[in-house]
């Protein structure tokens, strides 16, 4: 390939797609599997918006200087030295959509071409994008919008799968920044199957919690790989600070952290608050009159009902001040990834088509300057690119490219230059004239098929962008200024605020960077230290750092207010307790009643008997040795034994972890303030033996909320996340009677206490382990 | 219009009864939907240049193509890259036509351009606003008959090669992957390699190997000629006929490393471990037949049956259901020679490569002990059927449909005769083909560990 496709450049960026695998995506991996044999072709530096063309001035491109080659050639060969003219142009009009409201507010655009069997149905619903996920929880759009096809109120996933494939169709949802896509392909006189499955899909998901637990696990192994890849990183990184404080710099698909947190309740709120008709807009391209889409899209979308929408008022980013280079380390990367830029223009911002054309001088195609001058000229990188990506209520500018190690801080400061070199206004007359021919010439190639045009028309309605937007648009570029392409250069291009996303093995080139841009403020992260639901954008330290005398001091002082609140000194008066359990188990979203009568003799011994599905199980923790005892057999269970201790600490809230503060036998540090269900909590990360436990404190009532902490799963660690709740007065004491055990994101145990008793008699026959199986 | 969920039921049981009676006649029926006719014409220049026309006047598009016979398994051993470094070259200047002028003067007419380079041929393409045929005819015949490199652009260029490779294999996660598993399957032909080639080769390259390969294999016998969009057909000739007769064909044939692999009799496992990816995978690459062989079509067929979507069996055993893959698929690579049909699962946290290659294993077994279902195979043809139709709407993708079939399959009314093929097949045609190639001794096994942090 001689130059990297932008197509590419995206699919390059979801090497593992992870969340659907149709038939023509198993073949498109297939390429990028079989990646060096370079296939799939398509335009550079493509614009994101449209750039169409209504006539073209072929007589003038005639005249254009052609520039010699080397004039040599080889005997025998007979070529025409001159460059031949164009032909008159084929006349071109931006095709015409019939449209029409349905009463619901779903707007509906036909674009018929009869030349294939074939149509397309494209649905845009403006109100669920990922500026419209929660706050703190990046990712329930994007899983919203993945699970439709995964199981409806009267569907299957199985089903909805075998029925479109069946039929060699696709249907697809993607959440994007402002809006969810879904999308349908098949041939005409499957055309009815697709639309009810896609209505379906759309009005009536069931998002049952076992399909959840599927695409978060594929969700979360994609994750793992995309942190390896160095691409990924670069744009999560850009995205993070360049939107800061808006969610438009949340990654869509979410991070690993909130992928797991994940319930399919949030999923269908989500979607009951955001798929509205009255921010849909639905588009028919192919093999369909007009009519015939209209009654179609009545017949499968006219029950949708409308909502009521608050407007959408995202938080906008606020633009940084001075250079601020973001290192991400990866030391085992043989290539630099490189992002420069900072915000841009929204999509309806009138500037951004004279910025298309600057930027198309700069950086917009193979033959722009920054391609020209990093790759071309000095072979620093297999593409150099930038673009403006204008959305909703905010855009961004990005220069970006990629190389060896060794080039890294030349590249950089290259790209940096060229900027700086353009924001002066130092554009020629015959650059000017290159970028507007290209950017009008390319629309009827850019609008060949109806889905091309149907996606264009979609574009302007949703964003608001005046009737005439899509013809008028060549017109509109070659009509762009010098002046006016001057002036969008002195606005973006100056390169005194930046900020500059390096992602590769930083040992190598930290030192030399810091000589070349020595004003920037620099941060550096170790990539497997990122995280992006966090303003620094770096995970919370670990107890091996970060541990100070204030933030232990600080620990001390919530650890030792949630005991005093739970009962102070007279809890190492409590030697044990006796109590009854009741609740549910989970899994893959069925439900299983479960019982358990405590025995717990503090420290370190408890006896659980467990009723759970008919069986009756013991589980017990003799403070050296752990076991499980079944009807049948006995099972060693010591190597869990620091669970034991965890649980026994835990009970009621905390009791048995007070009574170690109390006695200064635990301390913890102080992590900061979490949000948590929505309320603000103290965090403390306690110190051995619980190293890896957090607590959270209400700092109210300084009672525990909840808990942090990994366990051994069926297949690996796996996060927990426990709450306590319905706190009473017990013997003057606070007791938790209700917790609640989130496993990886998803609820895996319930329970309340029905029965307690404080220091009961111990049966101490109960904590000798059995020799042999207990006899039948 | 469906009134309640028994109705659909019933329509549905009654489809599945159609679909599964449909499947014991046979599929010849005048009802079942067809791609369009591609109604090209084909003409030869008296110095061997094979020309495809193709109109199509819906827009004023026009994509062109011209398609060299030499790819990558042409290279000689210790010159891996060269076919895709010289691609690279075909920009950099000719007898008229400075370096990157090619580029932009398309760019200039609001076009774009690119090619690509692959196992068995090098294509260039460009796709711009129809009044412009005549000068693209143009720009592509100069480099054809002079093409003209200096050593600054030469070795520039070559380092652009280089960022390539690292950003497609060296840096990317299981970029790696393809190079290892060929280079276990292959011993000899070609196909060892990948296009992209080695560093260490990369820079042994020389100006004087791109004037050989140049001469040797940039000829117009050894080239055609694809157009597809809006413009008159006589016209288009006539201009192929002005630019291009006065470059002459090649004095010899065209050379072909003639290096068919020996038959393999044993499965071979290689274990790799590599520090950029994070999950274990399992690929299985099989030997089978060449591109457009009688046996490529039950073995695509079989493709869909194991990979088309998400109701297909492998999704449905090891990602659906087993939940110990984040992505499994089997594919064939068909190329002119013999390739491998790769067959593979990317495997969730906590599960192993060998659990992943004994699940993968046990789906094809599958396929190989008892034929697929009525409905099962309809699907799998259904999807050929609407494969044939929605990937082919762009100028661009006719024409790469008629560039392989000219090229790798002789004959571009493969265009037209292809689907045919697949649908003659019966259920128990896929299962002998999967019996036959999914063995063992056809067999080599690339079993992935991540690295140890």
């Amino acid at each position: 390939m001689k130059h990297l496709a932008e197509t590419e450049r995206i699919q390059i960026r979801r090497f593992i797609p992870g969340a659907t695998m149709k038939r023509f995506a198993v073949r498109q991996w297939l390429i990028l599997f079989a990646m060096v044999s370079l296939t799939g072709a398509a335009v550079f530096g493509q614009q994101t918006s449209a750039p169409p063309a209504e006539k073209h001035p072929a007589t003038q491109q005639d005249q254009k200087d052609q520039k010699d080659g080397t004039g040599v050639v080889p005997p025998g060969v007979k070529l025409v030295p001159q460059m031949p003219g164009s032909g008159a142009p084929t006349p071109y009009h931006f095709p015409s959509a019939a449209t029409k409201t349905l009463p619901n507010g779903l707007k509906v655009f036909v674009v018929s071409d009869r030349r294939e069997p074939s149509v397309a149905a494209r649905l845009i619903i403006f109100s669920a994008g990922g500026i419209d996920d929660p706050a703190g929880s990046p990712g329930v759009s994007q899983m919203t919008a993945n699970l439709l096809t995964q199981g409806t109120k009267r569907r299957s996933a199985q089903d909805i799968a075998d029925a479109i494939d069946f039929v060699g169709g696709q249907l697809t949802a993607q959440a994007g920044k402002d809006a969810t896509t879904v999308t349908l392909n098949v041939v005409k006189k499957d055309l009815n199957l697709g639309l009810d499955l896609m209505s379906d899909v759309v009005l009536h998901p069931a998002f049952k919690p076992e399909e959840l637990d599927r695409r978060r696990e594929q969700l979360l192994s994609s994750l793992a790989v995309q942190y390896s890849n160095p691409d990924y990183l670069a744009s999560l990184t850009f995205n993070h600070v360049v939107y800061s404080g808006s969610p438009y710099g949340w990654p869509i698909e979410g991070t690993p952290d909130t992928v797991k947190k994940l319930k399919s309740e949030d999923l269908a709120k989500f979607h009951d608050a955001h798929y509205a008709p009255n921010q849909g807009f639905l588009a028919f391209a192919g093999d369909i009159a007009p009519e015939e889409a209209f009654a179609l899209a009545e017949k499968y979308f006219g029950d949708w009902p409308k909502i009521d929408l608050p407007a959408a008022t995202p938080a906008v980013p606020a633009p940084i001040s001075g250079q601020h280079i973001w290192l991400i380390d990866k030391p085992d990367a043989v290539q630099t990834q490189i992002r420069v830029g900072k915000l841009g223009v929204r999509r309806a911002d009138p500037e951004l088509i004279p910025l298309q054309v600057t930027n198309r001088i700069f950086g917009g195609g193979y033959n722009s300057r920054l391609n020209t001058e990093v790759r071309v000229k000095k072979g620093l990188t297999y593409g150099a690119f930038s673009s403006f990506t204008p959305r909703r209520f905010a855009g961004s500018f990005t220069a970006g490219t990629f190389t060896r190690t060794a080039a890294t801080v030349e590249a950089t400061k290259l790209v940096v230059d060229l900027m700086a070199k353009i924001s002066s206004g130092d554009i020629t007359p015959k650059e000017l004239d290159f970028a507007r021919d290209y950017l009008a010439g390319v629309y009827p190639i850019e609008t060949e098929t109806a889905e091309q045009v149907a996606d264009r028309i979609l574009t302007a309605a949703a964003f608001e962008l005046p009737a005439d937007y899509n013809s008028t648009y060549p017109e509109r570029v070659r009509s762009v200024s010098a002046s006016e392409a001057k002036t969008a250069a002195q606005r973006y291009f100056t390169t005194k605020d930046l900020d500059i996303v390096l992602v590769g093995n930083t040992s190598q080139f930290r030192d030399e960077l810091k000589k070349e841009f020595p004003g920037a403020q620099l941060t550096e992260i170790p990539s497997d230290q990122l995280d992006a639901t966090r303003p620094d954008f770096r995970k919370p330290a670990q107890t091996s750092g970060g541990t100070t005398p204030e933030s232990l001091a600080r620990g001390k002082e919530i650890l030792l207010a949630g005991a005093k609140a739970a009962g102070g000194d007279a809890l190492t008066s409590i030697k044990g307790i006796a109590m009854n359990e009741s609740g549910s188990m989970f899994n893959q979203g069925s439900e299983a009643p479960i019982k358990v009568s405590w025995l717990v003799s503090y420290p370190d011994r408890s006896h659980g008997q467990v009723d759970f599905q008919g069986q009756t199980i013991m589980q017990v923790c003799d403070g050296k040795s752990a076991w499980l005892q079944f009807p049948d057999k006995v099972v060693d269970a010591t190597r869990f034994i620091a669970e034991f201790e965890r649980g026994i600490s835990m009970f009621g809230g905390g009791w048995g972890a007070y009574q170690r503060v109390l006695d200064g036998k635990l301390a913890g540090r102080f992590i900061g303030e979490e949000e948590i269900d929505g309320k603000k909590t103290e965090a403390v990360q306690l110190e051995a033996p619980f190293n890896s436990v957090k607590l959270y404190f209400d700092p109210t009532t300084h009672v525990l909320a909840a808990a942090h902490y990994q366990s051994e799963g069926q297949h690996g660690m796996v996060d927990n996340d426990q709450r306590w709740g319905d706190y009473r007065t017990l013997d003057g004491k606070q007791f938790a009677y209700t917790t609640t055990i989130y496993r990886d994101g998803a609820k895996f145990l319930e329970s309340h206490v029905e029965q307690v008793n404080l220091n009961p008699k111990i049966d101490e026959s109960l904590f000798v382990k059995p020799e042999a199986p207990a006899a039948k | 219009m469906r009134t309640g969920s028994r109705f659909a039921i019933a329509v549905l049981f009654v489809a599945a009864l159609a679909a599964s009676l449909a499947g014991q006649e046979k599929r010849d029926k005048p009802e079942q939907l067809r791609p369009p006719k591609l109604n090209f014409t084909t003409h030869t220049l008296a110095n061997g240049l094979q020309v495809i026309l193709l109109e199509d006047h819906a827009a004023p598009v026009i994509n062109l193509q011209v398609w060299y016979h030499v790819g990558a398994k042409d290279e000689q051993p210790g010159h891996t890259g060269f076919a895709h470094l010289f691609e690279h070259l075909m920009f950099k200047g000719s007898a008229h036509v400075g370096p990157d002028e090619h580029s932009r003067i398309i760019e200039a007419a609001g076009g774009f351009d690119n090619a690509s380079t692959y196992d068995d041929y090098t294509n260039f393409f460009e796709t711009f606003p129809s009044n412009y045929l005549e000068r693209v005819l143009w720009l592509e015949a100069d480099r054809m008959g002079s093409l003209n490199v200096d050593e600054a652009n030469f070795k520039s260029e070559r380092e652009v090669v280089k960022e390539e490779r690292r950003v497609r294999v060296d840096n990317q996660p299981y970029g790696l992957l393809e190079e290892d598993l060929r280079a276990a399957a292959f011993t000899v032909h070609g196909y060892h390699h990948t296009a992209i080639g080695s560093m260490v080769d990369l820079d042994k390259a020389t100006i004087e190997d791109v004037r050989a390969f140049f001469n040797t294999f940039y000829k117009p016998n050894n080239a055609t000629l694809i157009i597809v969009g809006d413009f008159k057909s006589d016209e288009a000739l006539g201009w192929a006929e002005k630019y291009f007769e006065g470059i002459p064909a090649s004095a010899k044939p065209i050379p072909r490393i003639d290096k068919s692999e020996p038959t393999q009799t044993e499965e071979r496992v290689v274990n790799k471990s590599y520090s950029n990816t994070p999950l274990p995978a399992a690929v299985i690459g099989y030997k089978i037949p060449a591109r457009y062989a009688p046996d490529s079509y039950p073995l695509d067929l079989a493709s869909n049956i194991l990979a088309g979507g998400e109701s297909s069996r492998l999704y449905q055993t090891l990602v659906y259901k087993e939940q110990i893959a984040v992505q499994a698929a089997g594919f064939g690579n068909f190329t002119e020679d013999p390739n491998l049909f790769w067959a593979y699962a990317i495997m969730n946290q906590g599960h192993t490569a060998a659990e992943g290659q004994k699940a993968v294993v046990a789906v094809l077994d599958d396929l190989k002990t008892k034929p697929a279902e009525a409905r099962e195979f309809d699907k799998a043809e259904n999807q050929e059927i609407s494969g044939f139709i929605l990937g082919r709407n762009t100028d661009e993708e006719k024409a790469v449909a008629l560039g392989a079939a000219a090229v790798i399959g002789k004959d571009p009314d493969l265009v037209n005769t292809e689907l045919g093929h697949y649908l003659k097949l019966t259920p128990a045609d896929v299962q002998r083909a999967a019996a036959e190639y999914f063995v063992p001794q056809r067999a080599t096994v690339l079993l992935v560990k991540p690295a140890a942090q």
